[in-house]
């Protein structure tokens, strides 16, 4: 058993609030839309269902197993060997999600706010920003995520507002017109991003014993889906559908809309800023998760090394995808969803095969030696 | 470890210089308007209207040579293969780098119009410096750059004076992000204010001979132009929007019909309402709302009810009539701007699932009933003519 820091509730909730939305809110409304049209929203809280079960699922492995971390889990579960090679997958996962992140955030910024500057140098800065989290440690970034939480729920709240005049319900068709094939359809790309909600075999073990864990995941999680479909059905409601999803960035195109008496316009750049607070925590979450793996598959003392070394991975991680346009099709792609959805699929079904038969085992024994 | 920090925190220092793309505000070329044309030797003509940074108010000197007054602008245009080609020309004239960001009205000339704006619109929604808040608006009876050449009436800029000079026809301001919605809708068809310039007497000297006006509408249809509206049809197009606010009306007197009264709105409710009637839907279109009545040179009592009753159903027999000729034109030009379509969409949803791929031909075959009901609340601050004495020969 490793000593480790101690998140509150409200903290695991603000940590996997942004984690479970803000990736993805800034594209992902885009290939909903044109698969879901009107019906986007229903989309996505139907892709939401799968990272509510993720949650439940994963929380209940790492409950199963106290006192452990997630490669603990995983070793305890699966036996050493088999263990450390799910736990070497979840690590590579997170890794790989890490330069995603990354990648996604440096190429908004040098389209939109910082257009000619290198993607390298803002690939460095952000990473030494996220290594800069990740060795403070996890209650540091959950405190701030405490208060990043509250600028993009003040964001929410906002935004509509502001738009409220760009509303047409003249733009919005009747639901489910056609059928639920569309809805299950644009479902299917947003359903791997929720179910990033397997983080929750690393922050469950750091969460203080006495709150309920599930609660608050399904909160941080649930919180997370309905502000990815709220958004989506506002951007719907000012774009139609049809625009939704043709957009790049189709939340960023909605904020560019506020314009209030000709006079509050062009504040995009606050709310692009709660974007980018929610981006640093989801990549800071990342960051540690794949850290706190490497340090405990490598019997090291702290994660803090392994952290520089996989934020450099990282880092160059983000230059192999030679152009936007490759990134935002892999992400919205079935590969995508495939592969991701199958990983965390994959480590969830063996954890919970094998944290059942050892329940089951241990279930024996007790009988046994009780009889 | 602190060593690693102080030595963090130094390059961090290194990034305090200023970002690496930026550019200072005395640098930029802003492009505050812009007229597209058709081209005399290439397909398209693109004409820049962009501030001087730091000179908008026009005065002695600004970044010139003293003495010389400064024009708050530079109005340059090349022609090209395409609007890129030709942007690019433009900038490489210009000392500055051109800029989108504040740009606040694109102007498309009648011609330009007709031949298809598909290229106009993906080129302003494409590009991430111009937002789709731009307003846009065809010119009608001459080239679009001969509205950034003329000089603005009262505002410094052009570009301030279009943008501020449609408001005042009330109704819904069309915008990028309109046309672009409308352009790409199954049940919507964009279109746009027109403007004209027109030449007026010179009434003190200093002040510009011409001047831009409204001038009505136009209708497109896969974007291109293919009907216009008047001002006085245009303001119809308001009434099935459901923005005639601020509308003035006027309309024969019932008992003197060589004379006309008036009245502005200043209550309104439209609603449009599609049928079927067996294998085919019909409209019906209901508008009410309030009135205050700003003219009336002939003699009735308004304060007598039947009078008022009177002048309502003129006043409703006109806007009916006038509402009436223009969805007849909508469905001459095969164009569907008030949004009938969605209606049905909205409305009965199982029937547009058999008729939206042809829905075109449904619309233009759709019978449509327009039904007003005007209520003069007001009629200023009079209950009687004021110049009128009964008994007193005229």
């Amino acid at each position: 058993m490793i000593a480790r820091v101690r998140i509150s509730g409200g903290m695991l909730a603000c940590l996997l609030f942004p984690f479970s939305h803000t990736a993805a809110v800034l594209f992902m409304p885009a290939p909903v839309a044109q698969h879901a049209g009107a019906d986007a929203p229903l989309s996505v809280l139907l892709a939401g269902l799968a990272g509510i079960a993720v949650v439940l699922v994963a929380t209940w492995i790492a409950r199963r197993h106290p006192g452990q971390l997630a490669i603990g889990i995983c070793r305890r579960a699966l036996g050493r060997w088999l263990g450390s090679a799910v736990g070497l997958i979840y690590m590579a996962f997170f890794a790989w999600l890490y330069s995603l992140v990354m990648r996604d955030l440096l190429d908004f910024v040098a389209i939109v706010l910082l257009p000619g500057t290198p993607g390298r140098v803002i690939a460095v800065i952000f990473g030494l920003v996220t290594l800069y989290g990740v060795w403070a440690g996890l209650e540091p970034v959950a405190r701030i995520s405490y208060q990043v939480m509250l600028f993009i729920v003040a964001a929410l709240v906002v935004i509509p507002v502001l738009v409220f005049r760009e509303f047409s319900l003249l733009q919005y068709s009747p639901l489910l017109t056609q059928g639920l094939g569309p809805v299950l359809k644009g479902a299917w790309p947003m359903t791997s991003w929720f179910m990033e909600a397997v983080v929750l075999l690393t922050l469950v073990p750091h969460m203080n014993q006495k709150r309920n864990p599930y609660r608050w995941a399904l909160i941080g999680v649930g919180g997370g889906v309905v502000a990815l479909a709220y958004l989506t059905l506002i951007t719907v409601l000012v774009f139609g559908h049809t625009l939704t999803g043709r957009f790049m960035f189709p939340v960023y195109s909605l904020v560019q809309m506020i314009s209030l008496a000709h006079f509050v316009e062009r504040i995009e750049m606050v709310l692009i800023l709660v974007w980018i607070s929610g981006m640093f925590t989801k990549s800071t979450l990342c960051l540690y998760t794949c850290a706190e793996a490497a340090q405990q598959l490598l019997g090291l003392k702290t994660h803090r090394w392994p952290a520089l070394v996989l934020a450099a991975v990282g880092v160059v991680l983000t230059q192999i995808w030679s152009r936007t346009l490759d990134l935002l099709r892999w992400g919205m792609s079935d590969a995508h969803s495939w592969i991701h959805g199958g990983i965390v699929l994959v480590i969830l079904v063996l954890l919970a095969a094998g944290t059942l038969v050892r329940s089951l085992l241990r279930g024996k024994e007790q009988g046994h030696a009780q009889a | 470890m602190r060593r690693l920090s102080v030595l963090l925190l130094l390059c961090l220092a290194l990034l305090l210089g200023g970002c690496w793309s930026r550019v200072e505000v005395n640098d930029l070329a802003i492009v505050v308007a812009m007229a597209l044309d058709k081209g005399d030797e290439n397909p398209v003509r693109v004409t820049l209207y962009i501030a001087r940074a730091g000179n908008g108010g026009g005065g002695e000197g600004g970044q010139g040579r003293p003495g010389v007054k400064a024009t708050p602008v530079w109005v340059v245009s090349r022609e090209s293969e395409n609007l890129s080609d030709a942007m690019r020309e433009i900038s490489q004239a210009s000392p500055r780098r051109i800029t989108l960001h504040h740009l606040r009205v694109a102007l498309i000339d009648e011609e330009l119009a007709r031949e298809g704006i598909d290229d106009v619109l993906d080129f302003l929604v494409r590009n991430p410096e111009a937002r789709l808040t731009t307003r846009i608006m065809t010119v009608k009876g001459a080239r679009a750059a001969e509205v950034l050449q003329t000089d603005p009436l009262l505002e410094g800029l052009m570009s301030e004076q279009l943008a501020e000079i449609l408001p005042a026809k009330g109704g819904p301001l069309q915008r990028v992000k309109e046309v672009v919605v409308a352009h790409i809708s199954k049940t919507h068809s964009p279109w746009m204010e027109e403007i004209r310039l027109v030449t007026r007497e010179v009434m003190r000297e200093g002040t510009p001979a011409r001047e831009v006006v409204y001038a009505g509408a136009a209708l497109f249809r896969r974007g291109k132009l293919v009907a216009q509206l008047d001002q006085k049809e245009a303001r119809a197009l308001n009434w099935l929007l459901g923005h005639p606010m601020h509308a003035v009306i006027s309309a024969p007197c019932p008992e003197e019909p060589e004379q006309t009264f008036s009245v502005e709105v200043v209550q309104s409710a439209t609603k449009i309402k599609p049928t079927l009637r067996g294998n085919r839907v019909a409209f019906r279109i209901e508008v009410e709302g309030q009135t205050d009545m700003t003219r009336k040179p002939c003699k009735a009592r308004i304060i007598d009810s039947e009078v008022t009753a009177a002048y309502e159903q003129a006043l409703n027999r006109d806007l009916a009539e006038r509402i009436t000729g223009v969805i007849a034109k909508f469905q001459a030009a095969d164009v569907d701007p008030a949004g009938f379509g969605k209606r049905v969409e909205v409305g009965l949803p199982g029937f547009w699932q058999t008729v939206h791929d042809r829905w075109p031909q449904v619309w233009q075959e759709s019978e449509v009933s327009v039904h007003v009901d005007l209520k003069i609340s007001f009629a200023g601050v009079l209950i009687q003519p004021p110049l009128y004495l009964p008994g007193k020969p005229d």
